[in-house]
């Protein structure tokens, strides 16, 4: 991947296939291409689903972490500060409410800390926008593989209908 | 009571999805085509940040005036701690007053929108895009209030710390067994999860917010709005993110009340000590969120001018909600009731005695009037459900109803204890009526405030479901869709019938 990008502005979803199928078919790589929308397209539309996401290992990881808090809070703690409070014993059913809501806190904390790592919001600055992708604006933009030259990819576009609106050719 | 078109749509409704199953064309409807989706798109735009941008004489006129009341509050709040908590009406046996009333009344009121919003989301139910965000905001805004009464209710509020579990110097551990402490627990994590639920969705809308709001909100959109460009990997991670988030949050949002509840229901208190006060609890929260929800909604339509989003065909559905749940509301409350007094618990019957025809007998009928016979006697009717004026005082009596059935809950079983020497009276003192009457004040300023800064409708939410039946209807959404990554060339779909 050369850090350089080639971008067009599609018209509506056939552009937007059209486009696609165009650079599927010349062989470009799904993961160096994006499609930049004011709406959800369909995985069908874009040809393929998002690359491999850990969302959901942070979602686990909070889990466990919570479950972990919860023991320690509802449970460990009592025997590090002994406190008599009315003969309860130590495994008592308070003890399981601790733990849900701590669970569910860390699952909820970890799981948007995940989507904020992923989504990488210090990175996404210097990769191409434009501003009127939320009034409409669809665009088809190629990070530009080893092995293509951007001239290719931009005539791709092209021929598909689409209109160039930027092309960086990679240096050497 | 015919809904009233948007003036933007042709007279054949093109179909949205919200008003009947997939793939069933109403008579005179048709898919959208893409320059019809386009007007839409723009004319929603236009009103969502119209909205935002706008601030009229009469905007500034109602937020210089509650932002009086809730000054006021603020300092009444201030001097109640220096003089101390004897300065309002909590005296024993009734130590808890008005304060944890209201309490349980906010936290009830919170319920509804996150709730709402999650159950609609997980069911799939396509008229829920004009209204999500709204009811979340609701959530946040009340959970916000409620959280407080505890800490007014201390007196010495600056203390509220000692309740956080941390090693100290005093060498006492919080007791975690308390349920003062699953409180605290349950309504952080109640606020944290519903104010990320309130988020995730907005962060499309703050990025367009972002490329359309000039000025000092900018800069603040920019950050909020986490780098969004629209990408398909963006729009991905955030559905799952919201798909986990909608699951996670309706545990935790029954939960919360439930602990709420067992405050009491743990207590050998007569009145208190039952063990359908969590479920009754979760449906009188449901019950009054719902209700205060339709509040909010009858005003933000009108005040925002959301007639085309906000429409009369959700005020029906909600109305028929709203009509339901107060059926099972006072199912719960008859069965409590019942079982309390067929018990044979002589405190208890005293109790429910001073209810029926007692010293709070005027404070039980009304309750019984605005939370069942009002409902019940109005929401069987669609031209009742379709009209503002009446689902806003129908939803405001309600609410009125509420919040006395959670005084007579916690003032009201207080009065009288096993033995008659712990038997007593309650009347509010001044600062707690003006702290609590202020908290509406503070509810409303907030929504204004924030109606200003944020989009009041989820706009990517309503696009996408303008399209979805054409999808649909294209084998756009067909399962198959899992396509390799790389090497995609020669495995295509069909062409999805565009």
């Amino acid at each position: 991947v050369s850090g350089q990008f080639i971008a067009a502005k599609v018209e509506g979803e056939q552009g937007v296939l059209r486009a696609m199928r165009a650079l599927m078919n010349a062989g470009v790589p799904r993961k160096n291409v994006e499609v930049l929308s004011e709406v959800p397209l369909p995985h069908r539309l874009v040809l393929g689903k998002m690359r491999s996401t850990r969302l959901l290992y942070w979602t686990v990881a909070g889990l466990l972490a919570g479950l972990g808090m919860g023991v320690f809070f509802a449970i460990i703690t009592v025997f590090l500060y002994p406190l008599d409070v009315g003969g309860q014993g130590v495994l008592v059913p308070p003890a399981l409410v601790i733990i849900y809501e701590l669970t569910m806190f860390s699952i909820v904390g970890a799981t948007f800390t995940g989507l904020v790592v992923e989504m990488a919001p210090w990175r996404t600055a210097r990769r191409p926008y434009w501003p009127d992708v939320p009034d409409g604006g669809t665009y088809v933009v190629v990070e530009q593989p080893v092995d293509f030259v951007a001239a290719r990819i931009a005539k791709l576009l092209e021929d598909s209908g689409a209109e160039l609106v930027q092309v960086e050719e990679a240096a050497g | 009571v015919a809904d009233r078109l948007p003036e933007h749509r042709p007279a054949a409704t093109p179909a949205t999805g919200a008003d009947r199953p997939a793939g069933a064309l109403g008579q005179g409807e048709h898919l959208p085509s893409n320059e019809e989706l386009e007007t839409y798109d723009r004319r929603l735009d236009r009103t969502v940040f119209s909205a935002m941008k706008s601030l009229g004489i009469g905007y500034l006129l109602l937020v210089g005036f509650l932002s009086l009341v809730v000054l006021a509050a603020l300092l009444t709040w201030g001097y109640q701690t220096w003089r101390g908590i004897g300065l309002g009406g909590q005296r024993r046996p009734p130590f808890w007053g008005i304060y944890i009333s209201s309490f349980v009344f906010w936290i009830g009121i919170s319920h509804s929108g996150t709730l709402v919003s999650a159950i609609l989301r997980v069911l799939n139910v396509e008229w829920r895009r004009p209204l999500t965000r709204a009811a979340e905001l609701m959530t946040v805004f009340a959970l916000s209030i409620g959280g407080l009464f505890p800490i007014i209710h201390l007196g010495r509020s600056l203390k509220f710390y000692w309740l956080m579990p941390y090693p100290n110097e005093r060498q006492i551990w919080p007791n975690f067994h308390s349920p003062l402490l699953w409180d605290m627990l349950a309504i952080f994590t109640y606020i944290t999860a519903s104010s990320l639920f309130l988020f995730l969705p907005l962060i499309p809308d703050l990025a367009a917010a972002r490329d359309r709001i000039s000025g000092i909100r900018r800069p603040i959109y920019r950050i909020l709005s986490l780098g969004w460009r629209g990408t398909q990997q963006q729009w991905d991670r955030l559905h799952l993110a919201m798909r986990i988030f909608t699951i996670v949050v309706i545990p935790i949002a029954v939960s919360v009340h439930s602990i709420v509840s067992w405050d009491f229901g743990m207590t050998s208190q007569p009145g208190w000590n039952s063990t359908i006060f969590a479920p009754y609890f979760v449906i009188g929260a449901i019950y009054s969120g719902i209700a205060a929800l339709m509040t909010v909604l009858v005003l933000v339509r009108r005040g925002l001018h959301l007639e085309d989003y906000i429409t009369l065909k959700h005020f029906d559905r909600m109305g028929k909600v709203l009509l339901a749940v107060s059926l099972v509301w006072f199912y719960f409350f008859f069965a409590n009731e019942l079982t309390q007094w067929y018990s044979g618990n002589q405190t208890t019957r005293i109790i429910g005695e001073m209810m029926v025809h007692g010293q709070l007998a005027w404070l039980f009928w009304p309750m019984v009037v605005f939370c069942l016979v009002v409902p019940f006697a109005t929401l069987w009717f669609r031209r009742v459900r379709t009209s503002m004026i009446a689902m806003l005082i129908i939803s405001l009596v309600i609410n009125a109803g509420m919040w006395i059935e959670r005084f007579l809950i916690v003032v009201g079983s207080n009065l009288r204890n096993y033995l008659s020497f712990d038997w007593g009276t309650y009347s509010p003192g001044w600062p707690e009526v003006v702290i609590c009457s202020a908290t509406f004040a503070a509810f409303a300023l907030l929504y204004l405030i924030f109606s200003k800064a944020l989009p009041l409708i989820s706009m990517w939410e309503v696009k996408e479901g303008w399209r979805e039946d054409r999808w649909r209807e294209e084998g756009l959404l067909e399962p198959e869709a899992e396509l390799p990554v790389e090497g995609a060339a020669t495995e295509l779909p069909a062409g999805a019938g565009l």
